[in-house]
């Protein structure tokens, strides 16, 4: 059997085509609605970020009772994780960095020693920042000095490593 | 138009309905994770799926490959868009080969968001099916001094002789 007889085309009926009039406005006018959508929330995000970083230092503490409690350490990845896809859409470059970056320290690593802890502490304190300095894009200087700090120290830890 | 946000995240979700409301959407459901947008599903189906990547117990690629599985699956050609915080190479290649139609990076904005679904909609990619993979065209653009293997129907004019036997259904 050759390669032409193992694969087919199939193009199934566009339903979405079909139903796609969503709406009277003008592609403008939605836009400029979506907008308004984002800046309503952009008002009250600083909030659902406070609640984020009350649930990172709580998983934190969890894991500093406990550094090999799996469950706990994919809570601290899931908030991580969403703070890292929320917090630009509404102006916290930063703090989406931030959980970015925790984001990835924590995928590269099975369990976390004490240093690791004191990272994943650095990057919340970040965060905490962004909140209590309203650091909003990349932080201007105070967020690019906090930057420098962190990527220092996890270089460090790496190093110890 | 309905839609199934899945995402156990329920600040997303409201970002993502009020942003498609925006748009025009009217129906909404959601799943916390990929099992329970499954059985969702099964029970009423939905013009279009977003799908968060990293969720617990069942995340977007699973869901997607359950999905696509055509034996089990309550809808295999259900546009799926998946949502997801990292745009690496790797990841959007294994998004692409699980039979992901459309990939939206974090964070989400309204003018990427409505250029997914304008792509859906206008610009619908033909499914494929082969031993090993069944979803979207995975083939985006036309590859410059692409010398084949031709395997489509409408390459047939640069097809070679051995390769105008092949039966396509």
């Amino acid at each position: 059997m050759n390669s032409s007889e193992q694969h087919r085309i199939i193009r199934p009926a566009n339903r979405l085509q079909i139903k796609a009039r969503l709406s009277d406005l003008t592609v403008t006018q939605m836009m400029a609605k979506a907008h308004e959508v984002m800046a309503t929330i952009a008002q009250g995000y600083s909030k659902w970020l406070l609640a984020d970083l009350k649930a990172l230092i709580k998983a934190h503490d969890g894991l500093r009772q406990n550094p090999n409690d799996a469950d706990v350490k994919a809570e601290l990845f899931r908030i991580a994780h969403d703070v890292r896809g929320q917090a630009a859409s509404f102006g916290y470059d930063l703090a989406s960095e931030m959980g970015a970056s925790l984001c990835h320290y924590l995928e590269a690593r099975e369990g976390l020693s004490a240093a690791d802890l004191h990272v994943v502490e650095s990057h919340i304190n970040v965060i905490r920042a962004c909140l209590s300095q309203s650091l909003k894009g990349d932080g201007g200087p105070v967020g690019q000095e906090l930057r420098v700090e962190l990527t220092a120290l996890i270089k460090r830890v790496e190093l110890l490593q | 138009m309905s839609v199934l946000i899945v995402d156990d995240s329920e600040n997303m979700c409201r970002i993502l309905t009020r942003l498609l409301r925006s748009f025009g959407f009217k129906e909404f459901k959601f799943a916390a994770n990929g099992q329970e947008a499954l059985d969702e599903l099964h029970d009423r189906p939905v013009d279009l799926a977003i799908v968060d990547w990293h969720m617990e117990k069942m995340n977007g690629i699973d869901f997607t490959l359950q999905m696509r599985s055509r034996a089990t699956s309550p809808d295999p050609y259900l546009p799926i868009i998946l949502l997801t915080g990292f745009s690496d190479v790797s990841k959007v290649k294994i998004a692409r080969d699980t039979g992901v139609t459309e990939i939206l990076t974090k964070p989400v904005s309204p003018e990427v968001l409505y250029g997914r679904l304008i792509t859906l909609v206008r610009q619908p990619r033909p499914y494929v099916e082969t031993p090993a993979f069944f979803g979207p065209d995975r083939r985006r653009r036309a590859k410059a001094g692409f010398s084949g293997p031709f395997r489509r129907r409408r390459d047939k004019g640069q097809r070679t002789r051995g390769q105008m036997s092949g039966s396509m259904a």
